[in-house]
């Protein structure tokens, strides 16, 4: 068997694991693991074991996942979310459709905090849901608000799945980071239009609520100034090059707790259920993380990315219509697949054929450029049906609303996260300005 | 697809007196990664401030988080088997029996403890590699020798609770 068949037939194999519930990095080890020892031999596959384990880990960029998800779960177990809602409510729930507008508005401060959209998430379902519910949002609408809401946790850096990225094309995060603020701000942008356009069709699914006082919006903003803050200091730093991510990430998650601890807001019950959600929220990445290491190490002994590489090369098609096929290619895997692993998995292969290609750019520009589309396409992967995991985590939260309604309400905030991807595979300045700006 | 949900405390999880002392033993070392991640993240906070007001900040902070990293890592790890908390697809299996489901679990948890028992040997044999040569870090010149073998300590601890969960599965379905 060629190393060409080997890998296509442990491709096939581990898809078919994972379809019988093997855990996803589970499914990647094994098979790894085994075609591996197929290509090279069984004392090569031991002895790559014996530090593999230790030195991918004790990594100094992959540092910044944990670090990043402790900042996030001290800012999440001291209700941050709820005072960033209240705060963002305060100045525009007298709008028709503002809560929802507010519900975008908090997600994109707390995704300045928070790297994950799964937390972003269910935080924002338990924060905010029950007052959408109280001022009668409609019901897929409020809950297809959260579930898009929750994509501003990846969409605004930090980003785990940004760091990921960069760990696996090796890539710089900071400039990374960078290439994602603009996207970003355009994806809440896009979002409130969304909402403005909804409510203006169905002044029932979004009614307005009384005006809040003045006194009372300044107090709101007061008291989640400090967290603001924290954001501002560890993003801005991070793009200043004054500090590493890593060193960001460590000072934010300090920061937070210190935050915490002098508000009040964080009992030891608290910090006790931070550590523990850090704990498992960084081994499931870590255990897929492994995984997609020995599995990229058997797909690299079979050869088979470059040698994709440099099939496509030779073909000479058009760099945008194999960009676009790779992008819908993502679309479509996004929607059955857990996206950490799809994006671990599927670029070895992608990121070579995408950096062969003439865009007219330099490598770096490229590389980073792709990395903002992947993130744009694995947003909207987190949403979409048939599997939208942001769309099960809200409803799991709001148990009332049927999933299918859920669907329905993310549907047009879908549309525009298609034409932003649009925008941004059209006008790569959009990622790269703020780069160059920087650089 | 199931979901990497929130961290929620499992009240069922305390039932049996194994399934106590076992969420406890996995509870207290992913605490102790978390604190440790805690700690160095407060290092690193105050070699940030250091080389602001002092222009000189704590040499060789990067290898600790490095260290700490994979430690927090490998003690993260049995704490998220223990609640069955990896990444799983559901969605082409969601119609079996929930006896056939519980088998196809139990045996995955039993195929990660063998590898990770392999695995975990292969690190007490890094280990002994880099005590050795006397690996160390270039800065601080820590031996990682004693690194390795922690983690391969906390894996042999992983392929036990991966096997009492396959167990567990089997015989009370959760």
């Amino acid at each position: 068997m060629s190393g060409f068949a080997a890998a296509g037939l442990g491709f096939l194999a581990m898809l078919g694991l994972i379809g019988l519930r093997m855990p996803v990095g589970l499914a990647m080890l094994s098979i790894g693991s085994a075609g591996y020892i197929y290509l090279s031999s069984l004392p090569a596959f031991l002895s790559y074991m014996k530090t593999t384990p230790f030195f991918l880990f004790s990594n100094y960029t992959l540092s910044v996942i944990p670090l990043f998800i402790l900042m996030g779960a001290f800012a999440e177990r001291s209700g941050l979310a709820t005072d960033l809602f209240r705060a963002a409510s305060a100045w525009v729930g007298h709008w028709r459709g503002g809560l929802a507008m507010a519900v975008i508005a908090a997600c994109t401060g707390f995704g300045a905090i928070c790297g994950s959209s799964v937390a972003t998430t269910a935080t924002f379902g338990r924060a905010a849901l029950p007052e959408l519910r109280r001022y009668r949002y409609g019901e897929g609408f409020r809950t297809g608000v959260i579930a898009v809401g929750g994509t501003l946790g990846i969409l605004v850096p930090p980003s785990i799945i940004l760091v990921v990225y960069a760990i696996s094309t090796e890539q710089n995060i900071a400039k990374l980071f960078q290439a994602a603020l603009v996207p970003a701000l355009l994806a809440s942008l896009f979002y409130c239009i969304v909402i403005a356009i909804v409510v203006r069709r169905d002044p029932h699914a979004g009614p307005a609520h009384a005006s809040v006082p003045k006194e009372e919006r300044w107090r709101a903003l007061l008291l989640v100034w400090p967290a603001l803050a924290v954001a501002i200091i560890v993003i801005g730093g991070i793009y200043g090059g004054i500090f590493t991510p890593t060193e960001g990430a460590s000072v934010g998650a300090v920061s937070m707790f210190a935050i915490g601890l002098l508000r009040r807001s964080l009992p030891w019950r608290e910090i006790r259920t931070s550590l523990l959600q850090t704990a498992e929220t960084a081994a499931l990445i870590f255990a897929i993380l492994l995984g997609a290491e020995v599995f990229n190490a058997f797909l690299a002994l079979s050869q088979v990315p470059s040698e994709a590489a440099t099939f496509l090369g030779q073909l000479g098609l058009p760099p945008y219509a194999v960009l676009i096929a790779i992008l819908a290619c993502y679309i479509l895997l996004g929607a059955v697949m857990d996206e950490l692993a799809m994006i671990l998995l599927t670029l070895p292969v992608f990121f070579p054929i995408v950096s062969a290609l003439d865009f007219g750019m330099t490598a770096d520009e490229v590389a980073i450029w792709f990395g903002i589309l992947v993130l744009i396409v694995v947003g909207i992967g987190l949403t979409a049906p048939p599997i939208g995991l942001n769309v099960f985590v809200v409803s799991a939260i709001a148990r009332d609303v049927p999933i299918a309604k859920t669907y329905r309400g993310v549907l047009p905030f879908i549309a525009a996260d298609v034409i932003r991807l649009a925008l941004c595979v059209l006008f790569p300045t959009l990622s790269l300005a703020l780069v160059r700006w920087l650089a | 697809m199931k979901e990497p949900a929130p961290f929620i405390p499992d009240p069922e999880a305390h039932r049996s007196i194994l399934g106590r002392r076992l969420t406890a033993a996995t509870e207290i070392l992913a605490l102790a990664g978390g604190a440790l991640m805690l700690a160095v993240a407060t290092l690193v906070t105050a070699s940030v401030l250091m080389r602001w007001l002092a222009g000189d900040g704590i040499s060789g902070d990067f290898e600790l988080v490095q260290i700490a990293t994979a430690l927090g890592a490998f003690a993260f790890l049995p704490f998220c088997q223990a609640r069955r908390g990896n990444v799983i697809v559901d969605t082409f299996t969601c119609n079996l029996p929930r006896r056939a489901t519980l088998l196809l679990d139990a045996t995955w948890d039993l195929l990660y403890a063998a590898i990770i028992a392999v695995l975990s040997w292969q690190l007490v044999l890094g280990a002994r590699d880099a005590f050795a040569s006397q690996t160390t870090s270039m800065v601080l010149g820590i031996p990682y020798g004693y690194a390795i073998a922690a983690c391969a300590i906390m894996g042999v601890f992983l392929a036990l609770i991966a096997s009492i969960t396959a167990a567990r599965l089997v015989k009370s379905g959760r």
